[in-house]
């Protein structure tokens, strides 16, 4: 399938700082990670808030169909 | 007779695309919204039936409908010229620089959500502007049904840039600069250029690696590859995996980013200049006449963090709550989510000053105002806000009536006398051109409001100076 064209420019310097994002992004999941390990290792309970997280839960009923 | 036929089919679809099409719905060729008979329906074009017929035969517009995340849709006619879908009805459509913080963070959360969701399906949100998202049974709701592209291996998200620029940027600039940051898309239509945002943020802001290399470095290399040409922005290669990294990474930011800034609302109830009896009465009495005439849907205008509209919430299908105080319209959408509450919708709006018509010819955007009348709303309730309008914004009772007798066929509306403390407070406050509101007392705003509408229902309400009108458009 082709990809669509799009009614912006999405910006080259915006795709190769992707790149670049990424790097920092992976570092920095690295050591939240580490910390939240940490954290619930001595009992705290991490707080998702009132608008969740960013993985969605799939469709329940494939659980109870298993 | 068969190319009579034809001229006049083609004939038909550009009438459609001109004179029934949505005003709001050009930029994108894959397909436009369009009125018919008061039903407003989708147009799917040719150019984009691969993608629309892979996402409805893989079930990920099912899936996406049913986590709530898109709005649905019916499809009602299919042929080799068009698709039309009916989307689900959205009463109120309300545009991001009429968000809270909460409501914009949240706007951004679900931006960043359906990215991840699509990706790990095989899509990806080719577009990712904020007009894009409005806030629908409590929560925000992504309106745009062809905004997905098939994900193919390796590609960057093309609409990364956009998402910066609607989201990331104004909520940076909140964060620093408060609230007002948030109404940048109205002048900046098309988001907030990233160099220009860089630029206005602090030094400082830079030591935070979110913001540094999504904002800073972003737009250092926007600005470095500008010239370059477009073709060479296809070879550049980006794992699922890096770009989940993104995402991850932007969401655990946003949802952790605070505004702290005092604005005039701060426990306004505590301080109110009357006792819980005469409180309660007025709610007793909103309720009251709001079932007198039947309503169904309100708008709260000056209705704060939505106190005297959570009196209707059990009866009302549908409650638009508009304050101009950021703080307060924040604290009615925490609310909102706290209690999950679908039928409230908080906006922040400046009565003296709403939102206009933007964009192409004015009509991309549409006014506040219009957005209110075409939503049918049953009554406006106005309480504790005439002497707002009055003393503090110098309009006339008749204009005030005028402007009233615009949106609703019904008004609840409060009138405080010269001798209540608010009132007192707002005349002293105008010092020598205090003797220019001598015309403010209930003889002429009975008189004024007189022309417009017709007295249904009138109380004092108890221990206070403070009178209650239930009108009707004449």
């Amino acid at each position: 399938m082709s990809i669509l064209p799009l009614y912006f420019d999405p910006g080259t310097g915006a795709l190769v700082a992707q790149a670049l994002a990424a790097v920092g992004a992976g570092v920095l999941l690295f050591y939240k990670r580490i910390k939240y390990g940490l954290q619930s290792f001595f009992g705290k309970k991490q707080d998702e808030g009132l608008m969740g997280d960013i993985d969605i839960e799939e469709n329940k009923d494939e659980g109870n169909n298993k | 007779m068969k190319g009579l036929w034809a001229i006049s089919i083609l004939k038909k679809i550009r009438m459609k695309e001109t004179t029934n099409r949505h005003s709001s719905s050009f930029r994108d060729p894959s397909g436009f919204i369009f009125l018919e008979d008061d039903v407003l329906l989708r147009q799917v074009n040719p150019v984009y039936f691969q993608q629309y017929r892979s996402l409805t035969d893989t079930g990920f517009y099912k899936k996406l409908f049913d986590a709530g995340l898109l709005v649905t849709h019916n499809e009602v006619s299919a042929s080799k010229d068009s698709i039309v879908l009916q989307p689900e009805c959205i009463p109120f459509f309300s545009y991001p620089y009429e968000w809270s913080f909460s409501q914009y963070k949240h706007a951004a959360l679900h931006t960043l959500k359906l990215q991840k969701y699509c990706l790990k399906n095989g899509y990806t949100l080719k577009d990712a502007t904020a007009f894009n998202i409005t806030f629908h049974k409590g929560k925000p709701l992504f309106a745009d049904s062809l905004s997905f592209d098939v994900y193919t291996e390796g590609e960057p998200w093309r609409a990364y840039k956009q998402f910066l620029m609607h989201f990331l940027a104004p909520l940076v600039l909140a964060k620093y600069y408060g609230n007002d940051m948030l109404k940048l898309l109205q002048q900046y239509i098309d988001g907030i250029p990233l160099q220009k945002a860089a630029k206005l943020l602090p030094f400082t802001a830079r030591f935070n690696p979110v913001v540094y290399t999504n904002i800073f470095l972003t737009a250092k290399y926007d600005a470095k590859f500008s010239n370059e040409k477009p073709e060479n922005s296809k070879s550049i290669k980006l794992s699922k995996q890096s770009q989940e990294k993104i995402l991850d990474s932007l969401y655990s930011y946003i949802n952790g980013l605070e505004l702290k800034e005092n604005t005039e609302w701060k426990d306004y109830y505590a301080i109110t200049n009357y006792d819980t009896q005469a409180f309660d009465y007025k709610k007793g009495l909103v309720r009251k006449w709001f079932e007198s005439i039947n309503a169904k849907k309100a708008v709260d205008l000056g209705g704060n963090d939505g106190t005297f509209s959570r009196v209707l919430e059990d009866i009302a299908e549908e409650l638009l709550v508009a304050d101009i105080d950021p703080n307060a319209v924040n604290h009615n959408y925490l609310q909102v989510l706290q209690n999950k509450e679908s039928n409230i919708i908080p906006l922040v709006s400046d009565l003296l000053n709403p939102a206009p018509g933007i964009g192409f010819n004015n009509t991309e955007r549409l006014p506040l105002q219009e957005r209110i009348r075409k939503s049918n709303y049953d009554v406006s309730l106005a309480l504790a806000l005439i002497h707002h309008i009055s003393l503090t914004g110098n309009v006339p009772f008749a204009m005030s009536a005028e402007m009233f007798a615009s949106l609703t066929p019904y008004l609840i509306i409060e009138f405080p006398d010269r001798e209540d403390s608010w009132v007192d407070f707002l005349l002293k406050s105008k010092r020598e051109f205090a003797s220019y509101f001598d015309y403010y007392n209930r003889e002429n705003f009975e008189n004024d409001y007189a022309a417009y509408f017709e007295v249904v229902q009138k109380e004092q309400l108890p221990n206070t100076h403070r009178t209650m009108y239930l009108l009707k458009r004449k």
